[in-house]
């Protein structure tokens, strides 16, 4: 206080702070409470007869034929499936979209084929080529895990050959200078140094094939 | 120099043949010291013998040696992200000792380097040459580096760039530091070969 006063006396007055902001925190009891609030109005909604059930059925009643299913087992059974097909279909759409990757992250001619491919089909929203899966590989599995297969394939090969571009290319020229081989380069410099957006790519991938196997039913 | 950029024309020699036991003849320190991020010191200084095929205890060997010529040795585990600049560089020259050059190549070591780290830099390159000889070729733009540290000092104009003049700085590297008024002679005679250059330089567009 006697600071303020001295130097009110001598004409001086405090800089402002004007930094900060810009940097939103994340605050865990928002989202519960919004999400409660809005399945509140749901009910709420469909119980005063707003919502017509046809279009949108009350949250108690999907909860209720959500038990039903339960304890039929249907619920488990269909849930293995889906579950099977989805770390099939994610695992083989990884590997494809890794090795792809890396060939068109390393080699020109690789790269000249597949980066237009990609960019071409990946922008195709993949459940409107199930019915062409369909016809290619019948109405069982295969299509299936066709379309998960699919749907990981494309954002994994952008995120693999993006990470080897932005391998920092010092590094490079530094095993260059240290005369490495080729193939250590690569194993040493080169995929590890592009090892987190390949990991990142993978964020984005995993709950795709979720999105693609419940648009399904 | 070192073989990682075409020239325009011409060509760079080697005369003779570089000695056997040397593994990478011409080896670089680099400006930004160019460290794996995800190796450890001594990770990073065994990455340039696992392709020479030296393994266990004979790259422990010459790791352990590398790392007390640099004053490293407490640091083998530390990993770059934790170590100051100068640390870092010191790390790099640690590497590059490691595939006994036959001729050092430095690119700017101290320019990303705030001054004190600088000099203590320049005191253990030149700690580093007493001890055992060394050839490196030095490209820096401080003045100072090159008179502390140069026997041959080779002038360049600007882009193109052409050889202006070569001065040689016949004071033994040791005794520099005792004759400051010969080291200012020369580091003012450096200055004037370049100050127009360096003031055309300023104005200068550049044409990328």
């Amino acid at each position: 206080m006697s600071e303020q006063i001295k130097n009110a006396e001598q004409g001086a007055s405090p800089v402002p702070y004007r930094g900060g902001g810009f940097r939103p925190k994340p605050v865990r009891i928002v989202a519960p409470i919004l999400f409660a609030f809005l399945i509140g109005f749901w009910e709420f909604g469909a119980a005063i007869g707003w919502i017509s059930p046809l279009v949108l059925p009350a949250p108690s009643e999907a909860f209720a034929a959500f038990k039903e299913l339960l304890n039929s087992g249907d619920l488990a059974r269909h849930l293995g499936a889906s579950l099977q097909r989805l770390i099939f279909g994610w695992t083989a759409g990884s590997l494809l979209g890794i090795a792809f990757g890396i060939a068109a992250g390393l080699f020109t001619l690789a790269r000249g084929g597949i980066v237009p491919f990609v960019a071409a089909i990946f922008p195709i929203p993949k459940i409107a080529l199930l019915p062409l899966f369909i016809i290619w590989f019948g109405i069982g599995e295969e299509s299936k895990i066709a379309t998960i297969l699919f749907g990981t394939f494309f954002p994994t090969v952008i995120a693999v050959y993006g990470g080897i571009d932005n391998v920092d290319r010092n590094l490079i020229r530094m095993g260059q200078s240290f005369n490495l081989k080729w193939w250590s380069i690569v194993w040493k410099i080169i995929l590890p140094g592009a090892l987190p957006a390949i990991l990142s790519g993978f964020r984005i991938s995993h709950p795709l094939p979720l999105f693609y196997s419940l648009r399904r039913k | 120099m070192g073989g990682l950029e075409k020239p325009d024309r011409g060509q760079v020699l080697q005369l003779g043949s570089a000695p056997a036991e040397s593994l990478n003849p011409l080896t670089y320190i680099f400006q930004d010291f160019a460290l794996l991020p995800w190796r450890t010191v001594k990770g990073n200084i065994s990455l340039v013998l696992e392709d020479h095929g030296i393994r266990g205890s004979e790259a422990e060997n010459i790791i352990a040696d590398v790392l007390a010529r640099t004053k490293l040795s407490d640091f083998e585990n530390a990993l770059p992200k934790q170590l100051s600049g100068g640390m870092k560089q010191r790390v790099a020259i640690a590497r590059a000792l490691a595939v006994r050059p036959a001729c050092l190549l430095m690119d700017e070591p101290l320019s990303a380097l705030d001054s004190q780290t600088r000099e203590l830099l320049m005191d253990d390159l030149m700690d580093l040459w007493l001890k055992e000889n060394y050839t490196a070729c030095y490209v820096t733009h401080n003045l100072n580096e090159a008179a502390r540290l140069g026997h041959r000092v080779i002038v360049l104009s600007r882009r193109p760039g052409k050889i202006r003049e070569i001065v040689d700085i016949d004071i033994p590297l040791q005794d520099r530091q005792s004759h400051p008024q010969l080291l200012a002679d020369k580091q003012k005679y450096l200055w004037e070969l370049m100050r127009e250059e360096a003031m055309a330089a300023d104005m200068e567009l550049s044409h990328v």
